[in-house]
């Protein structure tokens, strides 16, 4: 059995976060969610993540910010309720709010097959 | 000059003593004659010697009596003439001066020797009219008289005097015959009237400002005699009322017509409440012209009398129309641009919400999608449907905090409002800016303070003071809004504290203003504060920048006695 893939999520909605693991967490697939950015920020140098989803709005901070502080190799999304959000950092892809679970899933079943 | 009834100024006394002596010489005379009658040979030498007595008589009456008499007169004459105070000089035919008094020579101030032998020809009188005109020698009085025979009465002429400027003379001027001298000569008084007509003219003067201070102010006045119902009108009230001067005397129930219709009944009561009361008043009205309708501002006060008693009003009324209409234009211009204002920042609003809406909207599509796994576990498939329900009604929050401001045109009315949940209902406009920026929001809640209002407003002034706080302290190290709730026996105070250091001291009366901003381009309009303070004022209450321990401060204050009298 392969190691599970690795997957962060960033959200200072307590309730985004449980649904997100409720959603994706599997045998395959390990979900740690934060809501406070700095604790996400830390983790992402403790643990070597395979993919990261960001909230853009977050408490004192913007998604793209907390993007630039992470290690730059590992492929990052935005979440965001934000009516045209302009980040400044490139995330591979920006998920509009409220999401669509399946668009995510497929962006973790092709991170999974490649893995 | 006036004429003489009293007696010679020669005296009496030494006259009788004369005359006396005169019978007795007249008496012995007829005496001596009735005793020579006898020795007398006819009748004509009786005649011859009476005829001599008579002569001799009448030659001793003529030096004895009738001379010093006349002299008496003449001196006596002389005398007045020296000790009046009018100006006398006689011209003749030529206008040249040949006799004047002293008075003359002071009031002329000139010297005998200058005044004798001078005509109204002469250039140095520089004589001018009332007007400040010239006034040629030909038109002197004296000269005129001279000319037509005929007095010239009260002509009123300014002489150059040396060492005084202009003495005002009134002059009046007669024909006269000269005994014993041929042709016509002119005898002329004048009197000293210059502290008279200086007084006049200053009066004339002070008139004439009056009048023109009037015009360029539009300012008429009017004054009314409550007994004999007499109005007066400046020559400026015609003009405001666009009225002939020339037609009849205004009226009260001209005054009266000249009004509005619908501003008529005040104008009424407060006329009448200042000639009851003396209450003076100021009000506005409209007023009725022929081709257009006009804004007059009105002041009056009641006309009083020595004993207190009221017998008048007088008043000004002022054209306001072009400051009216060009009010009218501001406030128009004022509310496109505050209207303007408004969307902008619900545009910027508009965004955060957007951002608040879609988290619920996530919390319940994805909590939806998910309770599907939950049907054999009732107790976890309610939490979700809670969740679903908290989500929902978060929503429902935020849209109703917006409808209200989307309700820009309706009447709406004031209302007792808890201040405390008119202060959260602003934080859940203003949650998504301060998490954007990091400022955390403390407010301590005050149950009981209520406030008389119009919750829209007083939750856009909120919505404002705390947007504006966030912005300040946005990108300091500490980054903080407090809100606090005062309520004290005269006051509901709210207080929106920021973490930023105060407003710098000449700023202070600045940032009320329309269009002062300290945000950079793009970022601010400026009107925030203008149109809190406005709202403010509609509110009888008072937005002012303090300091409240070195950090910045802005009060809103309710007055609550002026709120009970609102409500009431």
């Amino acid at each position: 059995m392969s190691v599970p893939l690795k997957v962060l999520f960033l959200d200072d909605e307590v309730e985004l976060c449980e649904i997100f693991r409720d959603f994706f967490t599997s045998a395959e697939v390990d979900v740690d969610t934060f809501s406070v950015p700095q604790q996400a920020i830390e983790a992402t140098f403790k643990k070597k993540y395979d993919l990261i989803f960001l909230d853009y709005r977050l408490p004192g901070i913007t998604g793209d910010v907390v993007a630039q502080k992470m290690p730059p190799d590992v492929p990052k999304y935005m979440i965001t309720g934000e009516l045209g959000a302009n980040p400044t950092y490139a995330f591979k892809h920006i998920f509009q709010k409220p999401f669509e679970p399946e668009l995510i899933r497929k962006v973790i079943e092709a991170a999974k097959s490649a893995n | 000059m006036k004429s003489i009834n009293l007696g010679p100024n020669t005296s009496s006394f030494k006259i009788l003593i004369r005359m006396a002596l005169l019978i007795l010489i007249g008496q012995v005379s007829v005496f001596a004659l009735v005793e020579s009658f006898q020795n007398l040979s006819t009748i004509q030498e009786f005649i011859l010697g009476l005829l001599v007595a008579v002569c001799v008589c009448s030659i001793l009456f003529w030096f004895l009596v009738i001379k010093p008499i006349r002299q008496g007169q003449t001196k006596f004459y002389e005398d007045i003439l020296e000790t009046m105070t009018e100006g006398f000089v006689i011209q003749n035919q030529a206008g040249v001066i040949t006799r004047f008094n002293k008075a003359a020579t002071q009031i002329l101030g000139l010297s005998e020797d200058q005044l004798l032998g001078r005509t109204s020809m002469d250039p140095r009188w520089r004589s001018i009219k009332s007007d400040g005109s010239p006034f040629e020698g030909e038109q002197h009085p004296a000269m005129q008289v001279l000319r037509t025979g005929r007095p010239v009465m009260d002509v009123v002429m300014g002489v150059y005097k040396p060492e005084a400027d202009f003495v005002w003379i009134n002059v009046n001027s007669v024909p006269f015959q000269m005994s014993g001298s041929q042709g016509r000569f002119a005898l002329t008084t004048f009197a000293d009237i210059t502290q008279r007509e200086s007084k006049a003219r200053r009066l004339q003067v002070s008139e004439e400002e009056l009048r023109r201070s009037q015009e360029l102010g539009l300012i008429g006045s009017w004054s009314l005699n409550l007994q004999t119902g007499k109005m007066l009108w400046t020559d400026q009230m015609y003009k405001i009322f666009d009225e002939d001067p020339s037609s009849e005397p205004p009226t009260f129930e001209k005054h009266r017509s000249k009004i509005h219709a619908e501003d008529v009944a005040l104008w009424e009561r407060i006329i009448d409440d200042c000639a009851k009361s003396g209450t003076p008043y100021v009000m506005q009205f409209r007023a009725l012209n022929p081709d257009r309708e006009i804004w007059v501002e009105a002041r009056g006060e009641c006309l009083r009398a020595g004993d207190g008693r009221i017998i008048g009003l007088g008043g000004s009324c002022q054209d306001i129309t072009s400051r009216v209409e060009m009010e009218r234009a501001l406030e128009n211009e004022r509310s496109k641009t505050a209207q303007a204002a408004k969307l902008s920042s619900l545009g910027e609003m508009a965004a955060g919400v957007a951002h608040e809406i879609n988290n619920p909207l996530a919390i319940i599509s994805g909590t939806a999608s998910t309770l599907e796994r939950y049907k054999d576990q009732p107790e976890q498939m309610n939490a979700k449907i809670a969740s679903i329900q908290k989500s929902v009604d978060r929503i429902s929050r935020i849209i109703n905090g917006l409808r209200k401001f989307a309700r820009v045109n309706e009447v709406r009315s004031h209302d007792w409002q808890n201040v405390s949940k008119l202060v959260e209902e602003s934080l859940v406009l203003t949650n998504h800016k301060a998490l954007k920026s990091g400022v955390k929001i403390e407010f301590k809640k005050e149950q009981d303070s209520k406030i008389f209002c119009d919750e829209v407003e007083i939750e856009q002034v909120l919505v404002n003071l705390i947007n504006n706080g966030i912005d300040a302290v946005s990108e300091l190290e500490e980054k903080w809004v407090n809100i606090l709730v005062q309520d004290t026996e005269e006051w509901v105070r709210i207080k929106v504290i920021d973490s930023g250091k105060g407003v710098p001291l000449q700023l202070k009366n600045k940032i009320f203003n329309p269009f002062f901003t300290t945000k950079k381009v793009g970022e601010g309009t400026g009107l925030g504060l203008s149109i809190c303070r406005g709202i403010m004022e509609q509110h009888s209450g008072a937005i002012d920048v303090d300091s409240e321990g070195g950090h910045t401060c802005f009060v809103l204050s309710f007055s609550k006695r002026l709120m009970d009298e609102r409500s009431a």
